[in-house]
């Protein structure tokens, strides 16, 4: 179990379920899945990626400033997954 | 210093400045010439050639004037270049000997002279401007230093070749453009500067151009609009859209995004046939493509422009003897109609893989088969099917930054008698290479690592319809695991069975090339072609 790339995976698969969607569309139940992984956001220490996710999950923002933080978030998953990808690929795997 | 500069001209800066013709209608009236009659002194010298007057008041060939009718160079010129070379060569030589310092002086360096104040004046502002912007671009001359001056090629716009004497310096300089001023002397100018860790002018113009502003931001508000509405219920003519614009980044130069853009908008095609699973595969796509363009509007971009915005095909690099071996040939087709086949070669030297590809338009050329058109392709006048017979020398050509060979005319390849091999990659060394790669820079390109791997024992195949994808679970002789994978389409259902065909005959499987890439700390590669049989042969999996 490894919290970091769980919590990674577990925004990633957020984020494409919201993709899949529209954050138009999107229930409320799914914006609210929001609120656990922030609070691990704050554990882990990374205010940047649980203020993008606030912002895409909350309906009063203008919706093109929501979809703008949901591709930011995913540009920033994708970086961090890349790095924990490579803390996986031990040579001697 | 005029002196310096006759007597350390070459014939290949002569021919730069005027043309090979001019260089042999010089000689020969030359050869008529009474030199004795010519006036050289320190810094000026005049002569009459063929009832024509010449003068030179100073260095460079922008120095040189004739009173004939010719515009710019002409014979008399030459002639007139030649023979004060000759003459100030013996002027030196005799300078020389009677000279009691023997002490070795260091050769000048006269691209580095003056501060970044004074580069305007001698190379011109916009020209300055115009060789930062190539730079920031990602371009950079190639440099020979010889002992009488240096040569820089470039391959921007056109091919370039500049020559900076090291006696004379910028004013003397000759570029095949034919301008006294241009951007490629600033250009490597600056270049050198750098290398020597000078201070260069700063960028002061944007990258990113009114036109393409405007693309970026499109794409960007149609990326936004698909985040709103969603992927599953986009209609074809939003994915069309998203075509479009790819195709408009292509048409202002930023081929990178243009790429990412349409792989996003095969996926969302993949989605809508529900031919399988694309949800995280679009959620990385987009990612992909959004921080490209987040890149491309900083000011100055976080990375190389060409790494961001990516080259097109004619912006390859000339390059000579190497010796590449072609390992490995697939077909392939994709959601947005296109078809082709790839030939993979090996860089003997370095170990990098190349590829040449062919590929058409399934709407536009109906009769076009990539399996037939790979049996009868050339590639510099050699049958493909021959190229994979023995290494090749490569003579001459042009290789892209991404590893792409151009099969452009002037292409020259030779046959070499040497056997062929197929190394087998260590797979420790393959994975260190891995990881730095994922740990780069973000914005840097994933790199599509080619491996040949040794296999020792394997399962049965498996196939997963919802995926539409089959893996095979092997192992390596030092029993390290390696998973076989391909995608279950019109061409990686022949690789499919010509595995399981293999398999069934209980022939054995010795080496698999292919891409590689780690999921969850899991080798895994899609296999182009195989090493199998008791005499090792070679299989294409996709013929």
């Amino acid at each position: 179990m490894n919290t970091v790339i769980d919590w990674i995976t577990q925004g990633q698969l957020w984020l494409a379920k919201l993709q899949a969607v529209g954050l138009a569309n999107a229930s409320q139940n799914l914006l609210d899945q929001s609120h656990l992984w922030c609070q691990q956001a704050d554990a882990l220490g990374w205010p940047e990626p649980k203020n993008l996710a606030l912002t895409l999950a909350d309906p009063q923002q203008p919706p093109t400033d929501r979809a703008t933080a949901l591709l930011d978030l995913a540009v920033w998953l994708s970086s961090a997954q890349r790095i924990a990808e490579a803390s996986q690929t031990q040579p001697n795997t | 210093m005029m002196l310096s500069w006759l007597s350390s001209l070459n014939e290949d800066q002569i021919a730069t400045w005027a043309n090979k013709g001019l260089l042999r209608r010089g000689k020969k009236i030359l050869a008529n010439c009474e030199l004795e009659f010519w006036q050289l002194q320190a810094d000026q010298a005049s002569a009459d050639i063929d009832g024509h007057q010449q003068q030179l008041n100073g260095v460079g060939f922008d120095a040189l004037s004739c009173n004939c009718a010719a515009f710019g160079p002409c014979h008399h010129l030459v002639a007139f270049v030649l023979g004060l070379q000759t003459q100030a060569s013996q002027h030196n030589t005799e300078a020389a000997d009677t000279s009691n310092d023997t002490a070795t002086e260091a050769l000048p360096n006269p691209w580095l002279d003056g501060d970044v104040d004074g580069m305007e004046s001698v190379l011109g502002k916009a020209n300055i401007s115009k060789a930062l912007q190539w730079l920031a671009w990602g371009y950079q001359a190639e440099l020979e230093y010889h002992n009488s001056e240096l040569v820089a090629s470039l391959d921007a716009d056109q091919e370039i070749q500049l020559r900076i004497p090291r006696h004379g310096g910028v004013a003397a300089s000759v570029c095949s453009c034919k301008a006294s001023r241009c951007y490629h002397r600033a250009l490597v100018v600056i270049q050198t500067r750098q290398q020597a860790g000078l201070a260069i002018p700063e960028l002061a113009v944007r990258l990113l151009g009114e036109q393409e502003s405007r693309r970026v931001q499109q794409v960007q508000h149609w990326l936004t609009a698909l985040i709103l509405q969603g992927n599953s219920s986009t209609g074809p003519a939003f994915i069309d859209q998203g075509e479009v614009l790819a195709t408009e980044l292509r048409q202002c130069d930023l081929p990178r995004p243009a790429k990412a853009l349409q792989a996003l908008v095969e996926l969302l095609r993949q989605q809508q046939q529900r031919s399988h699973d694309t949800r995280q595969h679009i959620a990385d796509r987009l990612a992909n493509i959004w921080i490209l363009l987040r890149g491309l509007q900083q000011h100055p971009t976080p990375r190389p422009w060409l790494e961001l915005a990516g080259e097109h095909r004619q912006h390859y690099r000339p390059q000579r003897n190497r010796t590449l071996q072609a390992e490995a040939v697939e077909v392939w087709e994709t959601l947005s109609g296109y078809r082709g086949f790839t030939l993979h070669l090996r860089d003997c030297h370095s170990g990098r893989y190349l590829s040449w590809s062919q590929a058409r338009s399934q709407e536009q050329d109906v009769g076009w088969q990539p399996r037939s058109a790979w049996r009868d392709a050339r590639l510099a006048e050699i049958p493909v099917q021959q190229l994979l017979k023995a290494p090749h020398r490569l003579i001459s050509g042009w290789i892209s930054r991404e590893g792409r060979l151009s099969g452009r005319e002037g292409t020259q390849l030779r046959s070499l008698d040497e056997p062929l091999s197929y190394p087998i990659q260590d797979k420790v060394e393959l994975l260190q290479q891995r990881q730095q790669s994922l740990l780069s820079d973000p914005w840097r390109k994933p790199e599509n690592t080619l491996a040949w791997l040794d296999i020792a024992h394997y399962d049965t195949i498996e196939q997963d319809k919802h995926q539409r994808l089959w893996r095979l679970d092997t192992h390596d002789s030092q029993g390290q695991s390696v998973i076989l994978q391909g995608t279950i389409d019109r061409y990686g259902r022949k690789a499919l069975d010509r595995m399981q065909a293999r398999l069934l005959r209980h022939e054995d499987i010795h080496a698999v090339f292919g891409p590689i890439w780690v999921e969850q700390g899991q080798l895994f590669i899609r296999p182009i072609s195989i090493l199998s049989g008791n005499n090792k042969s070679l299989v294409h999996l996709t013929l």
